[in-house]
Protein backbone atom coordinates (compact mmCIF):
# COMPACT_ATOMS: atom_id res chain seq x y z
CA UNK A 1 0.00 0.00 0.00
CA UNK A 2 2.98 2.46 0.69
CA UNK A 3 4.38 1.97 -3.17
CA UNK A 4 3.31 4.95 -5.36
CA UNK A 5 1.24 3.96 -7.84
CA UNK A 6 1.80 7.48 -9.70
CA UNK A 7 4.40 10.08 -9.56
CA UNK A 8 4.65 12.90 -11.32
CA UNK A 9 7.54 15.69 -11.69
CA UNK A 10 6.95 18.91 -13.41
CA UNK A 11 4.37 17.84 -16.13
CA UNK A 12 4.07 20.57 -18.50
CA UNK A 13 1.83 20.60 -21.97
CA UNK A 14 1.90 23.70 -24.03
CA UNK A 15 -0.58 22.98 -27.11
CA UNK A 16 0.02 25.06 -30.43
CA UNK A 17 -3.92 26.36 -31.55
CA UNK A 18 -4.46 28.67 -34.97
CA UNK A 19 -5.79 31.68 -34.18
CA UNK A 20 -8.53 32.48 -36.74
CA UNK A 21 -9.19 35.89 -37.70
CA UNK A 22 -12.44 37.35 -38.29
CA UNK A 23 -13.38 38.42 -42.02
CA UNK A 24 -12.73 36.94 -45.63
CA UNK A 25 -9.65 39.07 -45.97
CA UNK A 26 -7.85 38.02 -42.54
CA UNK A 27 -8.89 34.27 -43.39
CA UNK A 28 -7.12 34.62 -46.52
CA UNK A 29 -3.54 36.30 -45.31
CA UNK A 30 -4.06 33.13 -42.31
CA UNK A 31 -3.88 31.00 -45.34
CA UNK A 32 -0.23 32.55 -46.31
CA UNK A 33 0.79 33.37 -42.75
CA UNK A 34 -1.05 31.82 -39.76
CA UNK A 35 -0.93 33.00 -36.87
CA UNK A 36 -0.94 30.82 -33.53
CA UNK A 37 -0.89 31.15 -29.94
CA UNK A 38 0.11 28.47 -26.91
CA UNK A 39 -2.22 27.37 -24.26
CA UNK A 40 -0.93 26.07 -21.52
CA UNK A 41 -3.21 22.79 -20.63
CA UNK A 42 -0.99 22.05 -18.25
CA UNK A 43 1.55 23.75 -15.49
CA UNK A 44 4.18 21.81 -13.49
CA UNK A 45 2.24 19.63 -12.17
CA UNK A 46 3.80 17.84 -9.04
CA UNK A 47 1.95 15.17 -7.41
CA UNK A 48 1.95 11.06 -6.29
CA UNK A 49 -0.78 8.54 -6.10
CA UNK A 50 -0.19 5.86 -3.99
CA UNK A 51 -1.17 2.07 -4.71
CA UNK A 52 -4.76 1.28 -3.96
CA UNK A 53 -5.64 4.38 -3.28
CA UNK A 54 -8.77 6.15 -4.93
CA UNK A 55 -8.11 9.70 -5.90
CA UNK A 56 -10.43 12.02 -7.91
CA UNK A 57 -8.68 14.05 -10.17
CA UNK A 58 -11.36 17.12 -10.79
CA UNK A 59 -11.77 20.65 -12.58
CA UNK A 60 -13.70 22.82 -14.59
CA UNK A 61 -14.13 22.30 -18.22
CA UNK A 62 -10.48 22.72 -20.09
CA UNK A 63 -8.56 22.36 -16.37
CA UNK A 64 -6.15 19.96 -17.84
CA UNK A 65 -7.86 16.88 -16.05
CA UNK A 66 -8.08 14.89 -19.54
CA UNK A 67 -4.84 15.79 -20.80
CA UNK A 68 -3.06 14.47 -17.43
CA UNK A 69 -4.98 11.50 -17.90
CA UNK A 70 -3.79 11.32 -21.67
CA UNK A 71 -0.15 11.28 -20.34
CA UNK A 72 -0.03 9.16 -17.72
CA UNK A 73 -1.86 6.39 -20.24
CA UNK A 74 1.13 7.78 -22.58
CA UNK A 75 -1.17 8.47 -25.45
CA UNK A 76 -0.16 12.26 -24.88
CA UNK A 77 3.82 13.07 -25.04
CA UNK A 78 4.38 16.19 -22.44
CA UNK A 79 6.18 19.13 -23.45
CA UNK A 80 7.98 19.32 -20.51
CA UNK A 81 8.50 16.83 -17.27
CA UNK A 82 8.45 13.68 -15.64
CA UNK A 83 5.85 10.81 -14.68
CA UNK A 84 6.53 7.27 -13.87
CA UNK A 85 3.59 5.11 -13.81
CA UNK A 86 3.67 1.40 -11.71
CA UNK A 87 7.52 2.30 -12.48
CA UNK A 88 7.14 3.11 -16.44
CA UNK A 89 7.88 6.12 -18.45
CA UNK A 90 4.40 6.25 -19.88
CA UNK A 91 5.40 7.88 -23.61
CA UNK A 92 8.12 5.85 -23.80
CA UNK A 93 6.85 2.60 -22.52
CA UNK A 94 3.27 2.81 -23.86
CA UNK A 95 3.08 -0.79 -24.32
CA UNK A 96 4.14 -2.23 -21.70
CA UNK A 97 2.53 0.02 -19.28
CA UNK A 98 -0.84 -0.63 -21.13
CA UNK A 99 -0.72 -4.22 -20.03
CA UNK A 100 -1.00 -3.30 -16.80
CA UNK A 101 -3.51 0.03 -16.22
CA UNK A 102 -7.36 -0.38 -17.26
CA UNK A 103 -9.43 3.01 -18.59
CA UNK A 104 -12.83 3.94 -19.20
CA UNK A 105 -13.24 7.18 -20.92
CA UNK A 106 -17.47 7.71 -20.00
CA UNK A 107 -18.03 9.42 -23.15
CA UNK A 108 -16.11 7.57 -25.65
CA UNK A 109 -16.62 3.56 -25.58
CA UNK A 110 -14.96 0.78 -26.41
CA UNK A 111 -17.51 -1.70 -27.00
CA UNK A 112 -18.54 -3.05 -30.14
CA UNK A 113 -21.69 -1.15 -30.61
CA UNK A 114 -23.38 -4.36 -32.51
CA UNK A 115 -22.09 -7.25 -31.03
CA UNK A 116 -23.04 -8.43 -27.45
CA UNK A 117 -20.07 -7.20 -25.07
CA UNK A 118 -18.97 -11.02 -24.67
CA UNK A 119 -17.76 -10.54 -28.17
CA UNK A 120 -15.44 -7.28 -26.47
CA UNK A 121 -14.15 -9.26 -23.56
CA UNK A 122 -13.13 -11.99 -25.98
CA UNK A 123 -11.35 -9.72 -28.18
CA UNK A 124 -9.86 -7.74 -25.29
CA UNK A 125 -8.69 -11.10 -23.90
CA UNK A 126 -6.56 -11.62 -27.60
CA UNK A 127 -5.78 -7.86 -26.72
CA UNK A 128 -3.91 -8.18 -23.33
CA UNK A 129 -2.71 -11.86 -24.30
CA UNK A 130 -4.51 -13.77 -21.60
CA UNK A 131 -4.63 -17.68 -21.82
CA UNK A 132 -8.31 -19.17 -22.14
CA UNK A 133 -8.29 -20.59 -18.95
CA UNK A 134 -7.21 -17.58 -16.96
CA UNK A 135 -9.64 -15.01 -19.00
CA UNK A 136 -12.46 -17.59 -18.52
CA UNK A 137 -11.68 -17.47 -14.50
CA UNK A 138 -11.19 -13.49 -14.34
CA UNK A 139 -14.27 -13.29 -16.49
CA UNK A 140 -16.36 -15.55 -14.56
CA UNK A 141 -15.53 -13.24 -11.49
CA UNK A 142 -16.17 -10.20 -12.56
CA UNK A 143 -19.78 -11.32 -14.29
CA UNK A 144 -20.48 -12.18 -10.64
CA UNK A 145 -19.29 -9.14 -9.05
CA UNK A 146 -20.76 -6.92 -11.68
CA UNK A 147 -23.79 -8.71 -12.13
CA UNK A 148 -23.71 -8.39 -16.02
CA UNK A 149 -25.02 -11.91 -16.89
CA UNK A 150 -28.17 -11.70 -17.90
CA UNK A 151 -27.12 -9.23 -21.12
CA UNK A 152 -23.96 -10.46 -22.03
CA UNK A 153 -25.14 -11.47 -24.98
CA UNK A 154 -27.15 -9.02 -25.88
CA UNK A 155 -26.10 -6.39 -28.35
CA UNK A 156 -24.21 -3.17 -26.68
CA UNK A 157 -26.90 -1.35 -28.86
CA UNK A 158 -29.58 -2.88 -27.02
CA UNK A 159 -28.52 -1.88 -23.37
CA UNK A 160 -29.27 0.67 -20.93
CA UNK A 161 -26.61 3.22 -20.39
CA UNK A 162 -25.82 1.50 -16.97
CA UNK A 163 -25.96 -1.82 -18.54
CA UNK A 164 -23.47 -0.38 -21.03
CA UNK A 165 -20.71 0.90 -18.94
CA UNK A 166 -20.95 -1.80 -16.12
CA UNK A 167 -20.08 -3.95 -19.27
CA UNK A 168 -17.10 -1.13 -20.29
CA UNK A 169 -15.80 -1.77 -16.78
CA UNK A 170 -15.90 -5.31 -16.91
CA UNK A 171 -13.40 -4.98 -20.20
CA UNK A 172 -10.80 -2.49 -18.02
CA UNK A 173 -10.67 -4.98 -15.76
CA UNK A 174 -10.06 -8.20 -17.71
CA UNK A 175 -6.23 -8.10 -17.40
CA UNK A 176 -6.76 -7.47 -13.80
CA UNK A 177 -4.81 -3.66 -14.29
CA UNK A 178 -2.96 -2.00 -10.79
CA UNK A 179 -4.68 1.30 -11.89
CA UNK A 180 -8.01 2.09 -13.95
CA UNK A 181 -8.49 5.62 -14.91
CA UNK A 182 -11.84 6.57 -15.25
CA UNK A 183 -12.89 9.77 -17.07
CA UNK A 184 -16.37 11.15 -16.25
CA UNK A 185 -17.35 7.17 -15.80
CA UNK A 186 -21.01 8.01 -14.60
CA UNK A 187 -21.88 10.99 -16.87
CA UNK A 188 -25.57 10.64 -18.61
CA UNK A 189 -26.07 7.63 -16.12
CA UNK A 190 -29.45 8.35 -13.43
CA UNK A 191 -29.54 8.33 -9.57
CA UNK A 192 -29.72 4.38 -9.27
CA UNK A 193 -27.20 2.88 -12.03
CA UNK A 194 -24.75 5.61 -10.82
CA UNK A 195 -24.81 4.06 -7.35
CA UNK A 196 -24.78 0.46 -8.63
CA UNK A 197 -21.32 1.26 -10.49
CA UNK A 198 -19.80 3.49 -7.91
CA UNK A 199 -20.41 0.28 -5.57
CA UNK A 200 -18.94 -1.87 -7.48
CA UNK A 201 -16.02 0.86 -8.20
CA UNK A 202 -15.69 0.88 -4.56
CA UNK A 203 -15.82 -3.41 -4.33
CA UNK A 204 -12.59 -3.67 -6.45
CA UNK A 205 -10.87 -0.59 -5.37
CA UNK A 206 -11.27 -2.75 -1.78
CA UNK A 207 -10.93 -6.58 -2.72
CA UNK A 208 -8.26 -6.28 -5.59
CA UNK A 209 -6.22 -2.93 -4.14
CA UNK A 210 -6.71 -1.54 -7.80
CA UNK A 211 -5.30 1.94 -7.59
CA UNK A 212 -8.43 4.54 -8.89
CA UNK A 213 -7.96 7.36 -10.45
CA UNK A 214 -11.39 9.35 -11.31
CA UNK A 215 -12.26 12.82 -13.69
CA UNK A 216 -15.80 13.42 -12.68
CA UNK A 217 -17.91 16.11 -12.31
CA UNK A 218 -20.29 14.85 -10.30
CA UNK A 219 -19.76 15.21 -6.69
CA UNK A 220 -21.14 12.13 -6.25
CA UNK A 221 -18.49 10.38 -7.32
CA UNK A 222 -16.03 11.97 -5.42
CA UNK A 223 -17.58 11.58 -2.06
CA UNK A 224 -18.38 8.14 -2.35
CA UNK A 225 -15.44 6.81 -3.53
CA UNK A 226 -12.47 8.65 -2.95
CA UNK A 227 -10.30 9.45 -0.07
CA UNK A 228 -8.20 11.94 -1.71
CA UNK A 229 -8.84 14.55 -4.13
CA UNK A 230 -6.93 17.01 -6.46
CA UNK A 231 -8.28 19.82 -8.06
CA UNK A 232 -7.17 21.57 -11.30
CA UNK A 233 -7.60 24.76 -12.26
CA UNK A 234 -6.05 26.14 -15.26
CA UNK A 235 -3.64 23.59 -15.64
CA UNK A 236 -2.49 24.00 -12.01
CA UNK A 237 -3.43 22.21 -8.83
CA UNK A 238 -4.90 24.12 -6.56
CA UNK A 239 -6.14 21.85 -3.68
CA UNK A 240 -4.98 18.78 -3.01
CA UNK A 241 -6.11 16.77 0.26
CA UNK A 242 -8.18 14.11 1.39
CA UNK A 243 -11.96 14.13 0.94
CA UNK A 244 -12.94 14.95 4.69
CA UNK A 245 -10.74 17.99 4.88
CA UNK A 246 -12.06 19.30 2.09
CA UNK A 247 -15.05 19.52 4.01
CA UNK A 248 -14.14 20.49 6.73
CA UNK A 249 -11.90 23.47 5.13
CA UNK A 250 -15.15 24.31 3.15
CA UNK A 251 -17.76 23.46 5.23
CA UNK A 252 -18.09 27.26 7.52
CA UNK A 253 -21.96 27.14 6.36
CA UNK A 254 -25.11 25.28 7.31
CA UNK A 255 -28.23 25.59 5.59
CA UNK A 256 -31.61 25.92 7.73
CA UNK A 257 -35.03 25.53 6.73
CA UNK A 258 -37.90 26.14 8.77
CA UNK A 259 -41.33 24.95 8.40
CA UNK A 260 -43.89 27.47 10.10
CA UNK A 261 -47.67 26.88 11.76
CA UNK A 262 -48.39 30.60 11.10
CA UNK A 263 -47.23 32.82 8.38
CA UNK A 264 -44.62 34.32 9.16
CA UNK A 265 -44.77 37.99 8.09
CA UNK A 266 -41.48 39.83 9.80
CA UNK A 267 -38.67 40.23 7.90
CA UNK A 268 -35.66 37.86 9.07
CA UNK A 269 -32.62 39.50 9.34
CA UNK A 270 -29.71 38.06 11.13
CA UNK A 271 -25.91 38.85 11.50
CA UNK A 272 -23.92 36.43 9.02
CA UNK A 273 -26.85 35.15 7.28
CA UNK A 274 -28.47 34.89 3.90
CA UNK A 275 -32.14 34.41 3.21
CA UNK A 276 -32.49 31.52 0.55
CA UNK A 277 -36.54 31.47 0.70
CA UNK A 278 -39.29 32.87 2.54
CA UNK A 279 -43.01 32.14 1.92
CA UNK A 280 -45.79 31.90 4.49
CA UNK A 281 -44.61 28.90 5.93
CA UNK A 282 -41.18 28.26 4.47
CA UNK A 283 -38.25 30.22 5.57
CA UNK A 284 -34.43 28.79 4.27
CA UNK A 285 -31.27 30.70 5.43
CA UNK A 286 -27.76 29.84 5.34
CA UNK A 287 -25.34 30.61 8.44
CA UNK A 288 -21.88 31.77 7.79
CA UNK A 289 -20.47 29.93 11.09
CA UNK A 290 -17.67 32.45 11.27
CA UNK A 291 -19.84 35.36 12.10
CA UNK A 292 -22.97 33.56 13.74
CA UNK A 293 -23.33 29.98 15.77
CA UNK A 294 -26.16 28.20 14.28
CA UNK A 295 -27.36 27.62 17.62
CA UNK A 296 -28.35 31.40 17.59
CA UNK A 297 -29.38 31.62 14.48
CA UNK A 298 -32.13 28.97 15.68
CA UNK A 299 -32.89 30.81 18.79
CA UNK A 300 -33.82 33.64 16.85
CA UNK A 301 -35.61 32.25 14.40
CA UNK A 302 -37.67 30.28 17.61
CA UNK A 303 -38.18 33.71 19.18
CA UNK A 304 -39.46 35.44 15.86
CA UNK A 305 -41.71 32.56 14.48
CA UNK A 306 -43.79 29.88 15.36
CA UNK A 307 -42.02 27.21 14.18
CA UNK A 308 -43.41 23.83 13.69
CA UNK A 309 -40.33 21.69 12.37
CA UNK A 310 -36.98 22.69 11.80
CA UNK A 311 -33.67 21.15 9.30
CA UNK A 312 -30.19 21.74 9.69
CA UNK A 313 -28.17 20.35 6.77
CA UNK A 314 -24.50 21.22 5.37
CA UNK A 315 -23.96 22.39 1.79
CA UNK A 316 -23.62 19.56 -0.76
CA UNK A 317 -19.84 19.01 -1.76
CA UNK A 318 -20.92 20.39 -5.46
CA UNK A 319 -21.43 23.88 -3.71
CA UNK A 320 -17.57 23.57 -1.86
CA UNK A 321 -16.23 22.54 -5.30
CA UNK A 322 -17.88 25.95 -6.69
CA UNK A 323 -16.63 28.03 -4.19
CA UNK A 324 -13.77 27.06 -4.45
CA UNK A 325 -13.66 27.47 -8.48
CA UNK A 326 -15.34 31.02 -7.77
CA UNK A 327 -12.34 31.93 -5.26
CA UNK A 328 -9.71 31.08 -7.70
CA UNK A 329 -11.11 33.42 -10.58
CA UNK A 330 -11.76 35.94 -7.99
CA UNK A 331 -8.26 35.39 -7.44
CA UNK B 1 7.63 -18.85 -34.76
CA UNK B 2 8.41 -18.01 -31.00
CA UNK B 3 5.45 -18.05 -28.69
CA UNK B 4 4.92 -14.33 -28.57
CA UNK B 5 5.01 -13.97 -32.46
CA UNK B 6 1.98 -16.43 -32.48
CA UNK B 7 -0.03 -14.35 -29.43
CA UNK B 8 0.55 -11.42 -31.11
CA UNK B 9 -0.81 -12.99 -34.53
CA UNK B 10 -4.08 -14.24 -33.34
CA UNK B 11 -4.02 -11.06 -31.42
CA UNK B 12 -4.03 -9.17 -35.18
CA UNK B 13 -6.20 -12.02 -36.35
CA UNK B 14 -9.59 -11.65 -33.98
CA UNK B 15 -9.46 -7.76 -34.46
CA UNK B 16 -10.11 -9.11 -38.14
CA UNK B 17 -12.34 -11.51 -37.22
CA UNK B 18 -14.66 -9.42 -35.04
CA UNK B 19 -14.83 -7.05 -37.61
CA UNK B 20 -15.99 -9.60 -40.26
CA UNK B 21 -18.61 -10.63 -37.41
CA UNK B 22 -19.53 -7.10 -37.35
CA UNK B 23 -20.42 -7.10 -40.98
CA UNK B 24 -22.56 -10.25 -40.75
CA UNK B 25 -24.86 -8.30 -38.28
CA UNK B 26 -26.24 -6.38 -40.97
CA UNK B 27 -25.33 -8.96 -44.03
CA UNK B 28 -28.32 -8.19 -45.84
CA UNK B 29 -27.81 -4.69 -45.88
CA UNK B 30 -23.77 -5.06 -46.78
CA UNK B 31 -24.94 -7.23 -49.49
CA UNK B 32 -27.47 -4.87 -50.93
CA UNK B 33 -25.00 -1.62 -50.55
CA UNK B 34 -22.22 -3.92 -52.57
CA UNK B 35 -25.09 -4.21 -55.33
CA UNK B 36 -24.02 -0.53 -57.13
CA UNK B 37 -20.94 -2.66 -58.71
CA UNK B 38 -23.90 -4.33 -61.06
CA UNK B 39 -24.77 -0.63 -62.76
CA UNK B 40 -20.90 0.26 -62.84
CA UNK B 41 -20.07 -2.79 -64.47
CA UNK B 42 -22.53 -2.77 -66.66
CA UNK B 43 -22.14 0.64 -67.83
CA UNK B 44 -18.30 0.26 -68.31
CA UNK B 45 -18.65 -2.79 -70.43
CA UNK B 46 -21.54 -1.75 -72.54
CA UNK B 47 -18.88 1.76 -73.20
CA UNK B 48 -16.28 -0.46 -73.74
CA UNK B 49 -18.29 -2.85 -76.56
CA UNK B 50 -19.61 0.70 -78.01
CA UNK B 51 -15.95 1.51 -78.40
CA UNK B 52 -14.32 -1.66 -79.62
CA UNK B 53 -17.41 -1.59 -82.64
CA UNK B 54 -16.85 -4.27 -85.19
CA UNK B 55 -13.33 -4.69 -83.91
CA UNK B 56 -12.64 -7.79 -81.85
CA UNK B 57 -9.10 -6.60 -80.85
CA UNK B 58 -7.71 -3.16 -79.46
CA UNK B 59 -4.12 -2.62 -78.19
CA UNK B 60 -3.42 -6.34 -77.89
CA UNK B 61 -6.48 -7.17 -75.82
CA UNK B 62 -9.51 -8.63 -76.96
CA UNK B 63 -13.09 -7.87 -76.35
CA UNK B 64 -13.76 -10.52 -74.48
CA UNK B 65 -10.86 -10.67 -72.56
CA UNK B 66 -11.42 -6.43 -71.90
CA UNK B 67 -14.79 -7.77 -69.99
CA UNK B 68 -13.09 -9.83 -67.45
CA UNK B 69 -10.56 -7.46 -67.33
CA UNK B 70 -12.92 -4.92 -66.39
CA UNK B 71 -14.28 -7.55 -63.75
CA UNK B 72 -11.09 -7.56 -61.88
CA UNK B 73 -10.80 -3.54 -61.68
CA UNK B 74 -14.35 -3.10 -61.27
CA UNK B 75 -14.35 -6.05 -58.33
CA UNK B 76 -10.72 -3.96 -56.75
CA UNK B 77 -12.64 -0.84 -57.04
CA UNK B 78 -15.40 -1.68 -54.98
CA UNK B 79 -13.72 -3.63 -52.51
CA UNK B 80 -11.06 -1.35 -50.96
CA UNK B 81 -11.56 0.93 -48.15
CA UNK B 82 -11.89 4.24 -49.28
CA UNK B 83 -13.63 5.11 -46.14
CA UNK B 84 -10.45 4.30 -44.48
CA UNK B 85 -8.77 7.71 -44.65
CA UNK B 86 -12.06 9.32 -43.48
CA UNK B 87 -12.21 6.76 -40.21
CA UNK B 88 -8.49 7.47 -39.39
CA UNK B 89 -9.28 11.78 -39.81
CA UNK B 90 -12.30 11.29 -37.41
CA UNK B 91 -10.37 9.23 -34.98
CA UNK B 92 -7.79 12.12 -34.60
CA UNK B 93 -10.15 14.61 -34.57
CA UNK B 94 -12.93 13.26 -32.29
CA UNK B 95 -10.07 11.84 -29.59
CA UNK B 96 -11.50 8.07 -30.23
CA UNK B 97 -7.73 7.22 -31.18
CA UNK B 98 -7.24 7.13 -27.17
CA UNK B 99 -9.33 4.53 -26.98
CA UNK B 100 -6.61 2.59 -29.47
CA UNK B 101 -3.59 4.04 -28.22
CA UNK B 102 -3.85 2.75 -24.84
CA UNK B 103 -3.77 -0.95 -25.68
CA UNK B 104 -0.93 -2.94 -26.53
CA UNK B 105 -1.34 -2.99 -30.02
CA UNK B 106 -0.35 -0.88 -33.08
CA UNK B 107 -2.89 1.36 -34.27
CA UNK B 108 -1.73 0.88 -37.85
CA UNK B 109 -2.27 -2.96 -37.93
CA UNK B 110 -5.34 -2.31 -35.64
CA UNK B 111 -6.63 -0.39 -38.51
CA UNK B 112 -5.20 -2.96 -41.47
CA UNK B 113 -7.37 -5.39 -39.67
CA UNK B 114 -10.09 -3.74 -39.27
CA UNK B 115 -9.88 -2.18 -42.66
CA UNK B 116 -8.83 -5.56 -43.93
CA UNK B 117 -11.98 -7.74 -42.38
CA UNK B 118 -14.45 -5.28 -44.67
CA UNK B 119 -12.34 -5.36 -47.73
CA UNK B 120 -12.50 -8.93 -47.78
CA UNK B 121 -16.15 -9.49 -47.30
CA UNK B 122 -16.47 -6.48 -50.01
CA UNK B 123 -14.61 -8.61 -52.39
CA UNK B 124 -15.71 -12.30 -51.70
CA UNK B 125 -19.90 -10.12 -52.24
CA UNK B 126 -18.21 -8.37 -55.61
CA UNK B 127 -16.79 -10.73 -57.40
CA UNK B 128 -19.92 -13.85 -56.98
CA UNK B 129 -22.20 -10.77 -58.06
CA UNK B 130 -20.06 -9.77 -61.10
CA UNK B 131 -18.58 -12.96 -62.02
CA UNK B 132 -22.17 -14.07 -63.11
CA UNK B 133 -22.19 -10.90 -65.26
CA UNK B 134 -18.83 -11.66 -66.46
CA UNK B 135 -19.99 -15.39 -67.63
CA UNK B 136 -22.67 -13.82 -69.38
CA UNK B 137 -21.12 -11.04 -71.30
CA UNK B 138 -18.24 -13.04 -71.93
CA UNK B 139 -18.50 -17.12 -71.84
CA UNK B 140 -16.30 -18.07 -74.05
CA UNK B 141 -13.17 -16.84 -72.04
CA UNK B 142 -11.31 -19.42 -69.93
CA UNK B 143 -8.92 -17.19 -67.74
CA UNK B 144 -5.75 -19.15 -67.15
CA UNK B 145 -4.89 -21.07 -64.26
CA UNK B 146 -1.93 -18.79 -63.46
CA UNK B 147 -4.16 -15.67 -63.95
CA UNK B 148 -6.27 -16.76 -61.31
CA UNK B 149 -3.62 -18.55 -58.83
CA UNK B 150 -1.66 -14.99 -59.46
CA UNK B 151 -4.69 -13.18 -57.55
CA UNK B 152 -4.06 -14.06 -54.40
CA UNK B 153 -0.72 -12.44 -53.82
CA UNK B 154 -1.11 -9.59 -56.18
CA UNK B 155 -4.42 -8.61 -54.87
CA UNK B 156 -2.92 -9.01 -51.32
CA UNK B 157 -0.39 -6.48 -51.99
CA UNK B 158 -2.49 -4.38 -53.94
CA UNK B 159 -4.70 -3.66 -51.27
CA UNK B 160 -2.01 -3.28 -48.90
CA UNK B 161 -0.71 -0.38 -51.34
CA UNK B 162 -3.81 0.79 -51.50
CA UNK B 163 -4.36 0.76 -47.59
CA UNK B 164 -0.57 2.56 -46.58
CA UNK B 165 -1.83 5.35 -49.45
CA UNK B 166 -5.16 5.35 -47.56
CA UNK B 167 -3.01 5.88 -44.03
CA UNK B 168 -0.65 8.39 -45.37
CA UNK B 169 -3.39 10.51 -46.10
CA UNK B 170 -5.12 9.99 -43.21
CA UNK B 171 -2.57 10.57 -40.30
CA UNK B 172 -2.21 14.00 -42.23
CA UNK B 173 -4.97 15.05 -40.04
CA UNK B 174 -2.54 15.08 -37.30
CA UNK B 175 -1.28 18.02 -38.61
CA UNK B 176 -3.77 19.63 -41.71
CA UNK B 177 -7.48 20.80 -40.11
CA UNK B 178 -9.14 18.35 -42.92
CA UNK B 179 -7.41 15.13 -44.37
CA UNK B 180 -10.40 14.88 -46.81
CA UNK B 181 -9.26 16.89 -48.81
CA UNK B 182 -7.42 14.49 -50.65
CA UNK B 183 -10.39 11.87 -50.55
CA UNK B 184 -11.74 12.41 -54.11
CA UNK B 185 -8.00 13.98 -55.17
CA UNK B 186 -6.42 10.55 -54.53
CA UNK B 187 -9.23 8.19 -55.45
CA UNK B 188 -10.12 9.61 -58.76
CA UNK B 189 -6.08 9.92 -59.91
CA UNK B 190 -5.95 6.33 -58.50
CA UNK B 191 -8.52 4.65 -60.33
CA UNK B 192 -7.65 6.62 -63.46
CA UNK B 193 -3.89 5.99 -63.02
CA UNK B 194 -3.86 2.60 -61.74
CA UNK B 195 -5.47 1.62 -64.96
CA UNK B 196 -8.76 1.11 -63.44
CA UNK B 197 -10.98 3.09 -66.47
CA UNK B 198 -8.50 2.27 -69.64
CA UNK B 199 -6.41 -0.82 -69.42
CA UNK B 200 -2.50 0.92 -69.32
CA UNK B 201 -2.34 -1.18 -72.81
CA UNK B 202 -4.28 1.13 -74.46
CA UNK B 203 -2.94 4.30 -73.08
CA UNK B 204 -0.50 6.50 -75.85
CA UNK B 205 3.07 5.56 -75.37
CA UNK B 206 4.14 8.85 -73.95
CA UNK B 207 1.89 8.07 -71.11
CA UNK B 208 2.85 5.05 -69.84
CA UNK B 209 5.94 5.64 -68.22
CA UNK B 210 3.53 7.24 -65.41
CA UNK B 211 2.18 3.67 -64.59
CA UNK B 212 6.00 2.61 -63.93
CA UNK B 213 6.46 5.79 -61.77
CA UNK B 214 3.43 5.73 -59.97
CA UNK B 215 1.99 3.17 -57.24
CA UNK B 216 -1.25 3.04 -58.41
CA UNK B 217 -1.43 0.50 -61.46
CA UNK B 218 0.09 -2.11 -58.89
CA UNK B 219 -3.65 -1.89 -57.29
CA UNK B 220 -5.52 -2.07 -60.23
CA UNK B 221 -3.76 -2.97 -63.22
CA UNK B 222 -0.79 -5.67 -62.36
CA UNK B 223 -3.96 -8.24 -61.03
CA UNK B 224 -6.37 -7.26 -63.86
CA UNK B 225 -3.84 -7.26 -66.62
CA UNK B 226 -2.33 -10.87 -65.01
CA UNK B 227 -5.90 -12.08 -65.35
CA UNK B 228 -6.17 -12.13 -69.05
CA UNK B 229 -2.65 -12.23 -69.83
CA UNK B 230 -0.63 -14.36 -67.30
CA UNK B 231 3.10 -15.06 -67.84
CA UNK B 232 5.52 -15.67 -65.17
CA UNK B 233 7.56 -13.75 -66.02
CA UNK B 234 5.11 -10.88 -65.81
CA UNK B 235 3.84 -12.30 -62.41
CA UNK B 236 7.68 -11.90 -61.18
CA UNK B 237 8.06 -8.44 -62.29
CA UNK B 238 4.86 -7.24 -61.06
CA UNK B 239 5.44 -9.00 -57.71
CA UNK B 240 8.95 -6.89 -57.75
CA UNK B 241 6.98 -4.10 -58.41
CA UNK B 242 4.60 -4.22 -55.62
CA UNK B 243 7.23 -5.17 -53.10
CA UNK B 244 9.34 -1.95 -53.70
CA UNK B 245 6.05 -0.18 -53.64
CA UNK B 246 5.09 -1.47 -49.80
CA UNK B 247 8.69 -0.74 -49.00
CA UNK B 248 8.86 2.86 -50.29
CA UNK B 249 5.14 3.48 -49.07
CA UNK B 250 5.31 1.43 -45.56
CA UNK B 251 8.35 3.26 -44.66
CA UNK B 252 7.26 6.50 -45.45
CA UNK B 253 3.91 5.78 -43.56
CA UNK B 254 5.94 4.89 -40.12
CA UNK B 255 8.03 7.78 -40.49
CA UNK B 256 4.86 10.02 -40.69
CA UNK B 257 3.06 8.19 -38.11
CA UNK B 258 6.17 8.15 -35.57
CA UNK B 259 6.26 12.14 -36.02
CA UNK B 260 2.56 12.04 -36.03
CA UNK B 261 2.11 10.75 -32.86
CA UNK B 262 4.44 12.98 -31.00
CA UNK B 263 2.79 15.98 -31.88
CA UNK B 264 -0.71 14.60 -31.41
CA UNK B 265 -2.77 16.85 -29.60
CA UNK B 266 -6.36 15.93 -28.24
CA UNK B 267 -8.89 18.38 -26.23
CA UNK B 268 -9.90 17.34 -23.24
CA UNK B 269 -13.22 15.84 -22.53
Amino acid sequence: MDMDAIEVRNLTKTFRVKIKPPGLKNSFKALFKPQYRWIEAVKNLNFTVKSGETLAFIGPNGSGKSTTIKMLTGILFPTSGEARVLGFNPWKERKKLSFHIGSVFGQKSQLWYHLPPMETFYLFSKIYELDFHTFRQRLDYLIDLLEIKSFIHTPVRKLSLGQRMRAELVACLLHKPSIIFLDEPTIGLDVVAKQILREHIRTINRTEGTTIFITSHDAGDIETLCERVIILNLGKIIYDRDVNGLKKMYLHRRVIEATLNTPGKDPFTCKGCTLLEKTDYKLKVTVDTHWNSTRDVINQLLNQYDIEDITITEPPLEEIIRQIYKEQEEE
Amino acid sequence: MGKSMIKKFIKYWTIFSIELKNHFVYLGDFILSNLSIVVAYFVSVQLWLIGYGTRQEMAGIYKQELIWYLLVVQVIHFSVDYTLMLNIEEDVQSGNITNYLNKPYSYLLYTYCISSGKVVLNLIINFSISLLMALFFAKSFVPPLGGVLQLFPILFLGFLIHFILQCICGIAAFWLERATVFVWVLNTVMLVLGGGLIPIDAWPDSLKPLADYTPFSAIFYYPAKLFIHFKFDLFLHFLAGQIFWVFILGSLLLLEYRRAIRKLDINGG
